[in-house]
């Protein structure tokens, strides 16, 4: 009994340092790896389709080639002529993903100076009481003062992991007065969804479905070989049909359709109470993310898809922490032990070696077939409490794959063994020392 | 031969009737819903903002002159200027056929952009 106290005691204090610390940063790196194959492969299933309210405004090289002549920045007046567009269909609000730090050109002779339409416009959208979120940094906000009182100033970093670059995290805040956009579009346009202001990062979780709304847009197949992929690992990045709804730039300004009643129809299905994003798709502006679902896009689908995330579970949106007690350190470390208990018995109790005068039991193929019994039934225990975590404590999915510890099961198992061994020998080492002790002195 | 040579001049004769018609009929009609002023730009490439007129001083139908990108050139008093589609409500017959490439692509590209990007 004392030996099998041991073991439960053994395994408990490893799968404190696994589940609770990360050494050499490979516990964090496997959990992230299984929290991105989880969102690649079981996305579509835990997410569903895309929120209805969200449409990304996309301006591409082909619009700027037509309105601009290829030529970015943008001109002020160009952007002002889309959101004045954009306000035709009576959007619920716009955020606009492009940061404005070129200096406004001084204006030749009469002529009004490039954004003075865009002022313009954006008075336009203050009077129909639409509002507009603009990508700041303090330079933006220093070059258009103009803008104050017409825009929220919203921040414009983007968190990226330091080791694969995969943008996971999104943070709530950037300081106590500038809120991300994805997080203050969300508690103004639904402030019923949110009683407190949100703190914690949010783990952005990638929706995978296919969006029906996006079917004109062609890209490369995305290679989903589930097998390949636990075999082999990711491999490859793609840039796949995204999963919000998207509108280009290019089809807001010159809108095609077989009736101008079918163009309206299809651009209130677009637009019309929606919530815009308006960001940009260009060739040598590195705006890009790279998500957990091994795709490159631009950067304002991260916006997109935590509206997305935000819309849909309101104040459960995952992170790494969850909500409740489990977001508490202590809490969370004895909820780690708690669900690993029940596991370190049953292997205490399976693998503890016989007490001298029982008979050895069979070694051949029943002791497999148990072994394998008891890592399905592991995997069975953890997946269960990763579902529970996920669903009801609202823990990304990164957490969940922490508790699939039956992967250390082989550790375990060896813990034992070396428990075994030094049960075995400390005594004989300890008889040893004394008596080698007692020698000594007795000699003098 | 004879008949074929003058069944073709008279079909060129009505192609050429109907593309005038065609063409002297685009005009606006209305501003688009909720809109007061018509916002008025330069014909020129760069498209700049010129100014905006009320919709009292606007007299309709608005002649267009061609259709362009999307939105309409125009002569208001005398000069010409370029009208964005989505402000107005016009004529035109839309097309039902994509001319543009619907690919959704993302290049990782080792260089900064420069002052003109690629196009298609």
């Amino acid at each position: 009994m004392k030996r099998f106290w041991v073991y439960v005691l053994s395994i408990m204090a490893f799968a404190h340092i696994t589940l609770n610390f990360s050494p050499l940063g490979l516990g964090d790196r496997a959990d992230k790896y299984l929290q991105d194959l989880f969102n690649t492969y079981a996305g579509s299933l835990v997410y569903g389709a895309p929120q209805e309210d969200v449409t990304i405004l996309l301006l591409t090289d082909e619009a700027l080639s037509t309105h601009q002549r290829g030529h970015w920045p943008a001109s002020y007046d160009f952007h002002g002529k889309v959101l004045n567009s954009l306000l035709h269909e009576k959007p619920r609000a716009v955020f606009i993903d492009f940061l404005w730090l070129s200096q406004r050109p001084e204006a030749i002779a009469a002529a009004p100076r490039d954004g003075d339409y865009l002022i313009k416009v954006l008075q336009r959208y203050n009077r129909a009481s639409i509002p507009v979120y603009l990508s700041s940094t303090p330079a933006v906000e220093q070059n258009w003062p103009e803008l104050n009182g017409l825009v929220t100033h919203v921040g414009a970093e983007l968190r990226i992991d330091p080791v694969d670059f995969v943008s996971r995290t999104y943070p709530a805040a950037l300081t106590t007065e500038v809120e991300t956009p994805a997080f203050r579009i969300a508690r103004e346009v639904r402030p019923h969804l949110f009683r407190q202001r949100p703190t914690e990062p949010m783990d952005v979780f990638w929706g995978t479905s296919s969006n029906k709304k996006n079917s004109w847009m062609k890209a490369e197949e995305h290679d989903a070989d589930i097998a390949k992929v636990a075999l082999y690992g990711f491999s490859g990045v793609k840039t796949p049909v995204p999963f919000n709804t998207t509108l280009y730039v290019r089809d807001l300004l010159k809108q095609v359709g077989g009736t101008r009643e079918e163009v309206r129809e299809q651009a209130a299905a677009l637009m019309k109470g929606k919530i815009i994003l308006y960001g940009a798709n260009l060739s040598g502006v590195n705006d890009l993310i790279f998500t957990p679902t091994r795709d490159i896009l631009p950067g304002v689908y991260l916006h997109a898809m935590a509206l997305d995330n935000l819309l849909r579970w309101g104040p459960e949106y995952k992170s790494a922490t969850g909500q409740g007690l489990l977001a508490n350190d202590i809490w969370r470390g004895l909820w780690n032990l708690l669900i690993v208990l029940p596991v370190a018995m049953l292997l205490a109790f399976f693998y503890r070696r016989p007490d001298s005068g029982t008979p050895i039991p069979d070694q051949g193929a029943s002791r497999v077939l148990r072994s394998v019994c008891i890592i399905l039934a592991l995997a069975c225990w953890f997946a269960a409490w990763g579902i529970v975590e996920f669903v009801y404590f609202n823990v990304s999915a990164g957490t969940v794959a922490g508790y699939l510890a039956f992967l250390t099961l082989g550790f375990f198992l060896n813990i034992i063994g070396m428990a075994d061994w030094l049960m075995d020998h400390v005594p004989t080492w300890k008889t040893k020392v004394c008596c080698r002790l007692a020698r000594t002195l007795g000699r003098h | 031969m004879k008949l074929s040579m003058k069944r073709f001049a008279l079909a060129l004769a009505m192609a050429a009737l109907c593309h005038a018609a065609a063409a002297g009929d685009l005009k606006i009609s209305a501003l688009a819903a909720d809109a007061t002023e018509l916002d008025l730009f330069s014909p020129d490439a760069d498209g700049a903002y010129l100014k905006s007129v009320e919709l009292s001083k606007l007299k309709f139908p608005i002649a267009i002159l061609e259709d362009r990108n999307g939105g309409f050139i125009v002569r208001l008093e005398g000069k010409k200027y370029y009208v964005n589609g989505p402000d107005v409500i016009a004529n035109n017959v839309y097309k039902v056929t994509a001319e543009c490439d619907n690919a959704f692509t993302t290049s990782l590209v080792g260089a900064t952009r420069g002052i003109a990007g690629k196009g298609c």
